[in-house]
């Protein structure tokens, strides 16, 4: 049953090795000249001010929240699609019941104003 | 496949290895010529690229290493390896490093299951699709960790934008291959494409019809929606113009690959044109019948009835056919996808997000609707208490499920058009500006 990801796996291993392969080769080939101004965080040429990870917008997370909403019910309707032949009408009116709930859902999200950026 | 590796091994070198070793081997030459193949693609792509984008601009373009500039990538290439790998020392070292083999490696993960002919096919999975997009998301998460790992503004902005986009544009892509597999009833890419012979209509829609290799989805309502929407959504996927705001350069500087050097700032480069080559070929695929065309179906055909001697050669002919053919369709997408980079401005990460949620979203949404009542109009019978559709002629039954369909995008397209045209989101430049101006800088 899992002998079509055995190529998968062994195509896997190959990619990561070359990745990391690449990354060894170019850093050997490379010249090395360090310095403090060169390995400072590039802020087009001025002193960079303060540290990078810092608190971020919740807005990001918010696309993130509303994605994972949407993924699972795409994860709900492929295996739905592949059957529905054989479920008949009671599956498609299952089917349905279930996109008119996230579509109320949507709209309300919509409503709400959580799809605005700004 | 395996009968030739086993002779090679066993007869002409008398080793004999036992099965498992020859499967091993089989892997290991197929996972080796397609990671050759891939950056072969991006070489070829990025040359490509630079001289159609420079005949846009009124340029010339790279036109002095080798003919036409042809071995151009190559020399970039050697530089590339030459350059010095700079780690910042504020950098999160570890996450730095992985973030580039994170994005690569999916990306050659996903060449896998693309079919390049008839019986060009890698990986033949009944998952094919679903794995595809799967495997592609998890790049998403590499983005991220460049963007991250970098520890500078430019990075994480972009790879936060990088992440934000991503996501976002992952449900309309899906949604709209999810039309595809209800209409076909299977995510195996090679049986998605075996029905896609026909002459205007799929051989799943109509049998009687002659197998010209022509019945593309795109010639019906749904797959020409969803095409459309899967088109756009792929130019997000694959950061390109005018969705490139994550590396948007005169912003953010290289977003997630600003703190990037040498080979490292290669992989991203590499990851990117490959999966931009593969976004095109899915695209060829899944709506446009990738080795698909006239001619290859009748020569594959003649390759199973000829005789033991000629067989060979028929097969032959229609792989190299239909190759072509799948490569002309891809590369005419990975055309427009350059030609599109030469017409528009970017978008501003507000307005790209309101595209996906308030448009792309709702519409490839009613065009599963339509997907499922075309899988009904066509394939639905007495078993699902609809005897009344047997009657039917094929015929009839197909231009019912047209129609219909048609109908439904039509109107879905034109009222979504209108909702986002009055719901007061269209402030003119000059307000938005100046509204913006007021705003507290803050990091968006």
């Amino acid at each position: 049953m899992l002998t079509p990801y055995v190529p998968i796996l062994v195509l896997f291993l190959l990619a990561v090795f070359i990745a990391v392969f690449v990354i060894v080769l170019s850093s050997q080939l490379g010249p090395q000249k360090p310095g403090a101004r060169k390995l400072a965080p590039y802020e087009s040429g001025m002193e960079p001010i303060g540290p990078a990870m810092r608190r971020f917008p919740v807005k990001f997370y918010l696309v993130a929240m509303l994605f994972i909403v949407f993924d699972i019910e795409v994860v709900f309707l492929f295996p739905y699609a592949l059957v529905f032949r054989e479920l008949g009408a009671a599956g498609l009116v299952a089917a349905g019941v279930f996109l008119a709930i996230l579509m109320a859902g949507f709209a309300y999200e919509w409503k709400k104003g959580a799809l605005k950026w700004d | 496949m395996y009968e030739v590796i086993d002779h090679v091994l066993n007869v002409q070198m008398g080793l004999g290895v036992p099965g498992w070793v020859i499967h091993l081997v089989r892997h290991v030459t197929v996972a080796g010529i397609l990671l050759v193949i891939a950056p072969l693609q991006m070489l070829l792509l990025t040359y490509l690229e630079r001289r159609i984008i420079a005949r846009m601009q009124d340029r010339v373009g790279p036109n002095r290493v080798g003919p036409e500039g042809l071995f151009q990538p190559v020399a970039d290439g050697i530089k590339m390896f030459t350059k010095e790998d700079i780690v910042p020392t504020a950098s999160d070292r570890w996450v730095h490093l992985l973030a580039p083999c994170v994005v690569v490696a999916p990306v050659f993960l996903m060449v896998s299951v693309v079919p390049w002919g008839p019986e060009l096919v890698p990986i033949d999975m009944n998952l094919g699709l679903l794995f595809f997009f799967a495997v592609s998301s998890v790049s998403g998460a590499g983005l991220l960790m460049a963007g991250w790992g970098s520890n500078n503004k430019f990075s994480l902005l972009g790879g936060m934008r990088a992440a934000a986009q991503m996501v976002a544009y992952e449900i309309p892509a899906v949604l709209s291959i999810l039309a595809i597999v209800i209409v076909t009833g299977t995510l195996s890419l090679v049986k998605i494409l075996n029905v896609q012979g026909g002459l205007f209509t799929s051989l799943n829609d109509v049998s009687s019809v002659p197998n010209l290799g022509l019945g593309w989805f795109v010639f019906t309502p749904v797959g020409f929606l969803a095409f459309l929407c899967f088109f756009i959504s792929a130019l997000a996927e694959g950061e390109r113009t005018p969705f490139d705001i994550p590396e948007a350069d005169s912003e953010i500087v290289a977003g997630y690959m600003t703190e990037y050097s040498g080979m490292k700032f290669g992989l991203f480069y590499l990851a990117q044109y490959v999966l931009n080559f593969l976004l095109c070929a899915i695209t060829a695929i899944l709506f446009f019948g990738g080795w698909q065309g006239p001619g290859v179906e009748w020569l594959h055909s003649r390759g199973v009835t000829a005789s033991p001697d000629g067989s060979v050669v028929f097969t032959i002919l229609a792989n190299v056919l239909g190759l072509a053919y799948f490569l002309a369709k891809t590369y005419f997408f990975f055309f427009v996808m350059v030609w599109l980079r030469g017409a528009f401005p970017r978008l501003r990460i507000d307005q790209l997000l309101d595209f996906c949620w308030k448009f792309l979203i709702p519409l490839t949404l009613v065009n599963v609707v339509s997907a499922t009542l075309w899988a009904i109009a066509i394939q639905w019978g007495s078993p699902q208490g609809l005897a009344f559709l047997e009657g039917m002629g094929e015929w009839a039954r197909w231009g019912m499920a047209f129609a219909l369909t048609l109908v439904i995008n039509a109107a879905a397209y034109i009222g979504l058009v209108r909702v986002n045209e009055t719901s007061g989101n269209q402030t003119t430049v000059a307000e938005d500006r100046q509204d913006r101006s007021m705003k507290t800088a803050t990091l968006s």
